[in-house]
């Protein structure tokens, strides 16, 4: 109660006895007679000055009486009510002072006790709490520590293709194109994954593929995650190990086969001749006797050699299924001019693609160092040899000799030969023939992809607000704010005038991924914008043109950005400018940034209309961002992205959930009209 | 009657190949490595060649590709331990004009070089 509505009361409470008073002396003057009247009017002018005296007596007395009731019940009463509101909000270890009356003050302990009660139980809730969140944290902990110490990449895929998890290695593996909510399809073709899915769902789990990646043979192994939601897990290695101990085993074993059938041989034979031939003459009887006990002790040896060295363990051979178009880019990768031609896409091989590869590669170096071929033609067919499939290798020139090759690639042709291939140069062409075995399992059609629920989260990596990339325009209005995928990008330049040639000195971007800035998924490049950079902008972000000497051109970065970027919302600060500098590449590269175009200045506009500033300065001051590297594109990207994360509550608080609505606001904005107008003028 | 070279390093095979020619009443000569090979085929001019694959030196499919492109036109039969369909495939690409593989049946043998000798029983 304020000052003044208890100054009310009491002044209310001293008169009312001075009033009631009146109002009876008035009724009794109104009910007598009239000589009465004129008595009691009479007493009442003579004793006027003790009528007032007692009127104001009454009337401190009554006001007095009223204080004290305040005092003595309402105040401690109300004070009590505050003690508990900051009980409940603010400190459950505050306590109420009992005072007040005797009822006053029971009432404060009883609710003394219950505060007690109350902040026990959400002390013991805190720390179930605390222990469960440590407990996650220690295994998470120990995940990525495990997941860090492994050698071999491992990802972690949605149904659709996107990148849950990834550890170090894959990283190392991938380099920049692996990334949180990223798809994996950018990394691994399509089929081979496809490839190896049906494969790991028809039984063979794990199942093994092999892939090319830019020269490098990757090996695949694949297998399905447990449960409803679909996803798989990839694990990868780079396949340089050519596994000696099981090319020695498969070696042993093919000697030991020929030998074998040497002997049989020899021994059918010698006793054929002796059965069909009743008339052999005796010396020559006697010698094929012994060529059949010689024989015979051979095979015996041959069986104790093959049990004595069959250490080697298969498991080691390597034989992977690799695409015939994968093998032959992975050999043109290692030889130098080399082109591919006449892939049968339906065929695979089922090889150890790191030795074939080797061997395939050497057999063209072979070609063009001492044969003079030039450029070296490379196709792959099936042709209808039942379970082998040819890769040609052709040059323009003069066929080889008989014999050359083989001798000359001996290497070579002893890898073909543990697979069960063979090679040979044709006498009439310059062509070598290479057999290699099919895969028995050709790619069947794609498993249905896109399930529309997320995935689950493998330890709460909080990766579970993630959703597909939207595939149509009404798919990204519709599309909540707090699960898309976004790309907070900045740009430096020259200057301030695009139309008068500024250029772009440096883009930097930053991913939000379900709700979450990833510092480590960052695009930062510096660009050579072919002109002099001011001293006055050079002295606002720190780039010289010594700085960006070398560094490739904006048409050769924006590819790369826009791949970056790619199935994600653009965000920028004031990005009409950005988009502005970035307009010209866009139509020299053809490369165009098609996501939606999210502006925090706009978004700010929506969110605090009546504020003056929308500065990222003034903005981040409003939000309680702290104003850390400003002045490099990706310092101003991170930064751009923390602003954005803390409007997206607000924009909430205000309705706005989807991209669309977000658009629509953006769009009426007062910013927007000047902004909009920039952008046009420069749009691609 | 027809002339027959075998190729063989094996003395313990040739010994059984030569007595089954003879006996087919054919002239029989033996070599054992690829070069001697050559070397009878341009001095001996047989009518077929019977020849194994793993040979000292120059190996079967070398000597079989090699007679083909100094164009030896007569018959030649792989006679080999290696029986894998891409040694097979491989053998007849380079030229030759039957596959056997050891172990094999004296008779089925005998059989097939007088099919292709056009003498057949």
């Amino acid at each position: 109660m304020s000052p003044a509505a208890r100054a009310g009361v009491v002044v209310a409470g001293a008169l009312a006895p001075v009033a009631v008073a009146a109002a009876v002396g008035a009724a009794l003057h109104a009910a007598a007679p009239a000589e009465q009247r004129a008595v009691l009017a009479a007493v009442v002018r003579e004793q006027l000055a003790f009528l007032a005296v007692a009127a104001v007596l009454v009337a401190l007395l009554a006001g007095l009486v009223v204080a004290a009731a305040l005092r003595r019940w309402a105040t401690p009463a109300r004070r009590l009510a505050a003690d508990v509101r900051v009980v409940l909000d603010a400190n459950p270890d505050h306590r109420a002072t009992p005072s007040g009356p005797p009822e006053l003050r029971d009432l404060a302990a009883a609710l003394n006790d219950l505060a007690a009660r109350y902040a026990a139980a959400r002390h013991d809730v805190a720390e179930h709490v605390a222990a469960a969140a440590a407990d996650l944290e220690r295994e998470r902990h120990r995940l990525a520590v495990l997941m860090g110490t492994l050698t071999v990449a491992v990802l972690v895929c949605a149904e659709d293709g996107r990148i849950l998890l990834y550890n170090a290695a894959a990283r190392a593996l991938f380099g920049d194109d692996v990334g949180l909510g990223r798809s994996v399809f950018g990394l691994l073709d399509r089929d081979l994954v496809v490839h190896g899915l049906a494969r790991a769902d028809a039984g063979s789990t794990p199942a093994e593929a092999t892939a090319e990646r830019e020269g490098r043979l990757v090996r695949v192994r694949l297998a399905r995650l447990p449960g409803e939601t679909g996803g798989f897990v990839l694990v990868c290695e780079d396949a340089t190990r050519p596994g000696r101990s099981a090319a020695r085993h498969v070696e042993l074993l093919e000697s030991t086969t020929d030998l074998v059938r040497g002997a049989a041989g020899s021994i059918g034979a010698a006793a054929g001749a002796l059965l069909d031939y009743p008339d052999v003459p005796d010396e020559q009887r006697r010698r094929f006797l012994e060529v059949i006990a010689e024989e015979a002790g051979r095979l015996g040896e041959a069986s104790r050699r093959l049990t004595a060295e069959t250490g080697a363990d298969p498991r080691a051979w390597s034989v992977s299924d690799i695409s015939a178009r994968d093998l032959l880019g992975a050999v043109a990768a290692r030889a130098e001019n080399a082109r591919i031609a006449d892939v049968a896409d339906e065929v695979w091989f089922s090889v150890d693609s790191f030795a074939v590869t080797d061997a395939l590669a050497s057999v063209v170096g072979l070609l063009r160092e001492r044969h003079g071929a030039g450029e070296v033609v490379l196709g792959a067919g099936a042709d209808g040899a039942g379970r082998l499939a040819r890769v040609d290798i052709g040059w323009a020139g003069e066929p080889l000799r008989a014999g050359v090759l083989e001798r000359d690639a001996a290497e070579a042709a002893a890898v073909v030969r543990r697979h069960g291939g063979e090679l040979w140069a044709d006498a009439h062409r310059p062509l070598v023939r290479v057999l290699l075995p099919r895969s028995p399992d050709e790619p069947r059609p794609a498993p249905p992809a896109r399930v529309e629920e997320p995935p689950p989260a493998l330890y709460d990596f909080e990766l579970e607000r993630f959703q597909p990339d939207p595939a149509t325009w009404s798919e990204w209005e519709t599309s909540r704010l707090d699960r898309l995928t976004y790309t907070v990008f900045d740009t430096e330049t020259t200057g301030f005038s695009p139309d008068e040639g500024d250029e772009i000195v440096s883009i930097g971007a930053v991913r939000i991924v379900g709700g979450r800035l990833l510092r480590t998924e960052t695009f930062e490049r510096l660009v050579d914008p072919g002109r002099g950079i001011p001293r006055t902008a050079s002295a606002v972000h720190g780039i010289t043109r010594d700085l960006v000497r070398g560094a490739p051109t904006l048409d050769e970065v924006l590819p790369a950005f826009a791949a970056f970027a790619s199935g994600s919302v653009l965000v920028g600060h004031n990005v009409a400018f950005d988009m502005a500098f970035l307009a010209a590449a866009q139509r020299r590269t053809g490369t165009v940034l098609a996501a939606p175009l999210l502006d925090t200045l706009l978004i700010d506009g929506v969110v605090h209309p009546d504020h003056e500033g929308h500065t990222l300065e003034a903005m981040a001051e409003r939000l309680g961002v702290d104003l850390v590297g400003r002045h490099t594109a990706l310092g101003d990207a991170l930064l751009t992205g923390e602003i954005f994360l803390r409007l997206l509550p607000l924009l909430a608080a205000r309705g706005v959930h989807t991209l669309g609505e977000l658009r629509a606001a953006a769009a009426a904005t007062a910013q927007a009209r000047t902004s909009e107008r920039l952008y046009r003028r420069s749009a691609p | 009657m027809a002339r027959i070279l075998i190729c063989d390093d094996e003395p313990n095979i040739v010994v059984s190949l030569e007595f089954l020619m003879r006996r087919q009443g054919h002239e029989v000569r033996s070599v054992g490595d690829g070069d001697a090979a050559l070397a009878a085929v341009t001095e001996f001019e047989p009518d077929l060649v019977l020849l194994d694959l793993m040979l000292p030196g120059r190996d079967g499919y070398e000597v079989c590709q090699t007679l083909r492109a100094d164009g030896f036109r007569r018959k030649i039969v792989m006679l080999t331990a290696k029986g894998r369909e891409a040694e097979i495939t491989k053998g007849f690409a380079v030229g030759a004009d039957d596959y056997v593989t050891k172990p094999f049946g004296t008779q089925e043998l005998v059989a097939r070089v007088q099919q292709l000798l056009g003498a057949g029983p």
